[in-house]
C-alpha cells in the first residue's frame, strides 16, 4: 500500500486543537490584563515629547503586528493545503485497492452496502473486483448491516440521501476527546464521496451530524472494523 | 478600574451635530423592540435548557422533540433578526446620521423597514407557535419534509413569508443608508476623538465650562459637510485611502470611522441578501411546482451566501463606532489613525467570500470553493487581527473612564477574540472534519455573537440613549448585568465549545448518557445569563419611563391587567393548537375565549371603562371555574375549599387575644377532624379529574387570569366612571 493521505491523517486532531484554543485565549487574557494595568501606571498622561515618542512607538507597534498577523495566516495556509480534499484523496497511489462502502441516508436510517473492491489496473482505469458480501436491504430507525471491512485498508464511502439533508459521520465509541473520526455532508441528488482509513479494528459508531428531523437524534448505526 | 465616572459628567462623546428628532425617536423604537424579541428568544433558549436537563418534562416525549426543535429555530432567527440585526438597523440609522452630519436619505424608508422586519418576525414567531422546527438556517429540503408528523408544510410557509419580509427589511436599509453616504454632502476631513484639555491639565480632572464648549467646537470643526466626486468617496468611505502612501491619503478626506464601518455593513449584506432571495424563489417554486428539481446544494451555497454575511452583519456597525467610543473614552489625541480604517477593504471583500466555510463538508461542491473558503476563513483573520490591536493601543497607557460602554466594548473585544480562534480552527478544512455540526460551532457562534457582537451593542445603547433622552442609566444594575452577561455568557460559550471538542453533536434534543452532567451546569449559566437580561431590560425600561412616563402609577394597573390577559389568551391559543387540536367543540371554546381574551387588550388600553372591566372580571372568573370542574373532581375541591377558609378563619383567635379557652378547644378539635379526614379520603389520588399533558403552561395560565381577576378588581373599584351606575338606574327604572 503506498503512501496516502487520509481522513486520518487530516490536521492536527482535536487534543492539539483543544490545547491551542486554550493557549490562545489565556495569551489574550493575559494580553487584554496587561493592556489593562498599564491605564493605571504613573505614565498615564503623556505630553510633548513623551507624546510623540508614545506615538511613534504605537504605530511601529501595530506595523510590526499587522506583518506577524499576516505571516502567521499564510503559513496556517500554507499548512492546510495538504489536508484540502483534492489534495488529501488525490495522494492516493496509482495501484491503490479501494474497498468501496455504499451509504444510503434517510429519515431516520443509515444502510450501509458493500459494494467490493476497485482497483486501478495497468492501463489506469479503474476497475470493480467481485463483490465480498452481498447484503439484503431493509428499513428500520437503526439499521446495522453486516459489512466486512479490514483495518489498514482504504475505504470509499459514497453516501446518498433519499431525503434531506444527513451529516454521515464515524465517531469512537468511547466519547474521548477525538471522537469524531471523519464526517461529510450527505447532499440529496449527489454522490457525495469521502476516503478514509480505519487504524484500528473495532465498533464505530454512525451518527448524523446534520439536522434531518426531529428524531435526528436517533438516527444512529455501527460499523464494525475486523482485523487484518 | 475602580474608577466609575457616570455619564453626566463626561461632556458628549460623539459629535454635536443634532440627530433628527424623528430617527432618534425611530432608533429608540428598534431598540425597545428588539429588547422585547430578545427577552423571547432568551426564554426559548432557557426552554431548550430546561428540556436538556430533564427539568421540563411533558408526558409525550415526542412532543418535547418538536417544542426543543421549534425554540431552537425559532431562538435562532429571533436571536439575529428579531434582536441584534434589528438593533444594528436602529442604531446604524442614528450613528450614520450623526457622523456623517445629515439626516437620512429617506425617514420613509427607515419607517418601513421597521414595519418590514416587524411584520417578519412575527411570522417567524407564529411559524415556531406551529411547531416549526427546520432550524434556524432551515436547509432546504428539510423545511418542507419533516418527515412522521413532524411541522406542517403551512408552518413551513408562514417562516419563509416571514423570512421574505425581513430580507425586504434588509435591502430597504442597505439602500437607505448607501443613498445616505453616497448622496449629497457629507461629513469629511479629519475625525478627531481627543479630549484636548484633559492631556492638557494633567492632574486637573474638572474641566471648565467654557473650555469644553471651545474644544468641542474645535473638534467639531474637524469633520465638516462637503461634496465628494463619486471616486473620492468610495476610497474614502472603504477605507482603501489609508493604505496609499502618506502624499495621497493625506490629500483624500477621511470620513468619520463609524461611518465606513456603517456603510461597509450596508454594501456586504446588501450583496449578501440575494442569496437568501435565491433561496426563497427556490423553496417557493419547488412547493408550488412538485416536479421541479433545485438543485439543493446550490440553495445551500446560496442560503450561506446570505448566512455569513448576517453574522458579520451584527457586527460591523458596532465595530465601526468601537473605533470612535474607546479611544474618545480613553482621551487619546487621535487626529486620524490610519490603522483604524485599513481594516476596512478587507472586511468588505472577504466577508462576502469567507459564507464558502459553511458548505465545507459538501462534497460535490468544487474544489476552488473549497479554496476559496480555507483562504477567506483565514484572510478574514488579518483585519479582526488589526481592529482588536488597534483598540487595544487606544486603550493601552491611556487614562480611560470605565463607564458602561467602554467596559461593555472591552468585554466585546476579549469575546470576539476567543471566538475568532475557534473560528480560526475550524477556517481549516482539515480540522474542520473534527469540529463541524459539533457544539463546538455553536459555541462559536455564542462567543462571536453573544460575547462579541451584542455586547458592542449594549455598550452602544448606554451610551446612546442617555444622549438621546439626556438621562442616565443606573450604574449599579449596569455592572450586574455586565458581570451576570460575562460570567454566564463565557459558561455557555465555553461549555458549548469543549463539548463539540468532546464529540457532542449539534441539534440533539436529548444529550447523550456521557454528557449529561453538562446540561444542569448549561442551565446554571443560562439562568445566570438570563438574569443579567432581565436587568438589563428593567434598567432600559426604567430608564426610558424617566423621561416618557409610560409607567405612571395610574397606568401601572392597566398594563398588569393587559399583560395578564393577554398571556393568557395566548397561552389559551397555545394549549389548543399544541395539544388538543382544532377538531372538538371544547377545544374550538377554549380558542374562542383565548381570542376573546387577547381582545380585551383593547378596552384596557384604550380605558373604555368600568363596565368592560367588570364583564372580562366575570369572564375569567368563569373560565376558572370551568377549569376546575374539569381538571379536578369538584367535591374535593369544594371540600378543601371550605376546609382551607375554615383553616384561614383560625387567623382571628390569635388577632383577637381575647377569644377564651373554650372556644380554641373547639377549633383545634374541627382541626384534627379535618386532618383525620385527609388521611381517610386520600386525597392526592383521588382529587384529578384528567390527566393534563399541558400543566405547566395550564398553570401559569390559571394564575395570570387569577392576576387579571385582581387588577380588574382594582380598577372597577378605583376607576370614577359612573357606567355601572347607570345601567343600575335604568334597570331600577324600567323595573318601576
Amino acid at each position: 500500500m503506498g503512501e496516502v493521505n487520509l481522513a486520518s491523517d487530516l490536521g492536527f486532531g482535536t487534543p492539539w486543537l483543544v490545547e491551542t484554543l486554550t493557549v490562545a485565549i489565556l495569551l489574550t487574557t493575559g494580553f487584554i490584563i496587561y493592556v489593562l494595568l498599564s491605564t493605571r501606571s504613573n505614565k498615564i498622561r503623556l505630553s510633548g515629547l513623551d507624546q510623540a515618542k508614545y506615538r511613534l512607538y504605537k504605530y511601529h507597534a501595530e506595523r510590526y503586528w499587522a506583518i506577524f498577523v499576516a505571516g502567521i495566516l499564510i503559513w496556517f495556509w500554507y499548512l492546510g493545503i495538504p489536508w484540502m480534499p483534492s489534495m488529501a484523496f488525490d495522494n492516493i497511489s496509482e495501484n491503490q485497492t479501494i474497498h468501496v462502502i455504499k451509504i444510503t441516508a434517510g429519515q431516520w436510517f443509515w444502510e450501509l452496502e458493500d459494494g467490493g473492491y476497485t482497483y486501478k489496473n495497468n492501463s489506469g482505469s479503474i476497475e470493480q473486483a467481485p463483490l465480498l458480501q452481498q447484503n439484503n436491504s431493509s428499513n428500520g430507525l437503526k439499521l446495522n448491516k453486516e459489512i466486512n471491512v479490514k483495518a489498514g485498508e482504504t475505504v470509499k464511502f459514497i453516501a446518498n440521501s433519499e431525503d434531506v439533508n444527513h451529516g454521515f459521520g464515524i465517531l469512537t465509541s468511547s466519547k474521548s476527546v477525538d471522537s469524531i473520526l471523519m464526517q461529510m455532508q450527505v447532499v440529496p441528488g449527489y454522490d457525495n464521496v469521502f476516503y478514509y482509513t480505519f487504524d484500528k479494528p473495532g465498533t464505530y459508531t454512525i451518527r448524523c451530524l446534520e439536522y434531518c428531523g426531529w428524531l435526528h437524534p436517533y438516527m444512529i448505526s455501527e460499523i464494525t472494523i475486523q482485523a487484518t | 478600574m475602580s474608577k466609575f465616572e457616570f455619564y453626566e459628567k463626561e461632556e458628549s462623546p460623539i459629535p454635536k451635530y443634532e440627530v433628527k428628532k424623528e430617527i432618534s425617536d425611530l432608533t429608540i423604537l428598534f431598540i425597545v423592540a428588539s429588547i422585547i424579541y430578545f427577552l423571547i428568544a432568551g426564554s426559548l433558549a432557557l426552554l431548550m435548557r430546561l428540556i436538556q436537563s430533564k427539568a421540563f418534562i411533558f408526558v409525550n416525549p415526542d412532543q418535547t422533540l418538536g417544542l426543543f426543535y421549534a425554540s431552537l429555530t425559532i431562538h435562532g432567527q429571533l436571536m439575529f433578526f428579531g434582536f441584534i440585526s434589528m438593533l444594528t438597523v436602529g442604531i446604524s440609522y442614528y450613528l450614520v446620521s450623526k457622523f456623517g452630519k445629515k439626516p437620512l436619505y429617506s425617514i420613509n424608508l427607515a419607517i418601513l423597514s421597521f414595519c418590514f422586519l416587524n411584520s417578519g418576525v412575527i411570522f417567524l414567531i407564529i411559524a415556531g407557535t406551529m411547531f416549526f422546527g427546520a432550524g434556524w438556517y432551515n436547509l432546504m429540503p428539510l423545511t418542507f419534509h419533516s418527515g412522521n408528523d413532524g411541522w406542517s408544510v403551512s408552518s413551513a410557509v408562514i417562516f419563509l413569508v416571514g423570512d421574505v419580509l425581513i430580507g425586504i427589511a434588509l435591502v430597504i436599509f442597505c439602500i437607505n443608508i448607501i443613498a445616505t453616504v453616497l448622496s449629497g454632502k457629507i461629513a469629511a476631513g479629519i475625525q478627531k476623538t481627543e479630549r484636548t484639555k484633559l492631556d492638557e491639565n494633567n492632574n486637573n480632572t474638572e474641566i471648565h465650562e467654557d473650555s469644553i464648549n471651545k474644544e468641542d467646537k474645535k473638534r467639531d470643526d474637524s469633520l465638516t459637510l462637503q461634496y465628494l466626486p463619486p471616486s473620492v468617496r468610495w476610497i474614502s468611505v472603504l477605507g482603501i485611502s489609508s493604505w496609499f502612501p502618506k502624499k495621497y491619503r493625506t490629500a483624500i478626506p477621511a470620513m468619520s470611522i463609524v461611518v465606513v464601518g456603517i456603510f461597509v455593513n450596508a454594501m456586504v449584506q446588501f450583496v449578501g441578501n440575494f442569496g437568501l432571495f435565491i433561496q426563497l424563489f427556490t423553496g417557493f417554486t419547488y412547493l408550488l411546482n412538485p416536479d421541479f428539481q433545485p438543485s439543493w446544494l446550490f440553495t445551500k451555497d446560496a442560503w450561506w451566501f446570505f448566512g455569513h454575511p448576517i453574522v458579520y452583519f451584527t457586527l460591523f456597525s458596532f465595530l465601526g463606532a468601537a473605533y470612535y467610543y474607546i479611544p474618545r473614552y480613553a482621551r487619546k489625541i487621535i487626529s486620524y489613525d490610519k490603522w483604524a480604517y485599513r481594516s476596512w477593504p478587507f472586511y468588505f471583500v472577504f466577508t462576502m467570500t469567507v459564507f464558502t466555510h459553511h458548505a465545507f463538508m459538501d462534497m460535490p461542491n468544487p474544489d476552488w470553493l473549497k479554496f476559496i473558503a480555507q483562504t477567506s476563513s483565514l484572510a478574514i483573520i488579518f483585519p479582526s487581527g488589526l481592529t482588536i490591536m488597534t483598540i487595544m493601543m487606544y486603550i493601552f497607557r491611556s487614562k480611560i473612564s470605565w463607564n458602561l460602554t467602554s467596559l461593555f466594548m472591552l468585554s466585546g473585544i476579549a469575546g470576539w477574540a476567543f471566538g475568532g480562534y475557534s473560528g480560526t480552527q475550524t477556517g481549516w478544512w482539515g480540522q474542520d472534519v473534527y469540529l463541524h455540526n459539533t457544539l463546538n460551532i455553536v459555541g462559536h457562534i455564542h462567543l462571536t455573537i453573544l460575547m462579541g457582537s451584542v455586547l458592542f451593542a449594549m455598550g452602544l445603547i448606554y451610551s446612546i440613549i442617555p444622549s438621546i433622552i439626556k438621562v442616565a442609566f443606573n450604574k449599579t444594575l449596569g455592572i450586574l448585568h455586565l458581570l451576570l452577561t460575562l460570567i454566564g455568557g463565557f459558561g455557555i460559550a465555553f461549555l458549548f465549545t469543549y463539548l463539540g471538542f468532546a464529540g457532542f453533536i449539534r441539534r440533539e434534543a436529548i444529550a447523550p448518557d456521557e454528557f449529561a452532567w453538562s446540561m444542569p451546569l448549561m442551565l446554571f449559566f443560562a439562568i445566570i445569563v438570563g438574569i443579567g437580561q432581565i436587568i438589563f431590560a428593567y434598567n432600559l425600561f426604567n430608564t426610558l419611563n424617566k423621561k416618557y412616563k409610560f409607567l405612571s402609577k395610574d397606568n401601572t394597573i392597566f398594563y398588569v391587567a393587559f399583560i395578564s390577559t393577554a398571556i393568557a389568551g395566548i397561552s389559551h391559543i397555545l394549549i389548543v393548537s399544541l395539544f388538543m387540536g382544532f377538531e372538538s367543540k371544547p377545544s374550538i371554546f377554549l380558542l374562542l375565549s383565548g381570542i376573546i381574551q387577547i381582545f380585551w387588550i383593547l378596552p384596557l388600553v384604550k380605558r373604555w371603562g368600568r363596565i368592560w372591566y367588570l364583564f372580562g372580571c366575570l369572564g375569567t372568573i368563569f373560565l376558572i371555574y370551568l377549569f376546575i370542574s374539569v381538571q379536578f373532581d369538584m367535591k374535593f375541591v369544594l371540600f378543601f375549599l371550605v376546609t382551607g377558609l375554615a383553616q384561614i378563619f383560625w387567623i382571628v383567635p390569635y388577632l383577637k387575644s381575647n377569644w377564651s379557652r373554650k372556644r380554641l378547644y373547639i377549633g383545634i378539635g374541627i382541626s384534627s377532624i379535618l386532618i383525620l379526614s385527609w388521611l381517610f379520603t386520600n386525597p392526592p389520588e383521588k382529587i384529578f379529574g384528567l390527566d393534563a399533558p399541558y400543566d405547566d403552561i395550564s398553570m401559569s395560565l390559571e394564575i395570570m387570569q387569577v392576576i387579571f381577576i385582581a387588577s380588574t378588581i382594582v380598577l372597577v373599584i378605583k376607576e370614577k366612571d359612573d357606567s355601572i351606575s347607570h345601567i343600575f338606574q335604568k334597570l331600577r327604572h324600567h323595573a318601576r
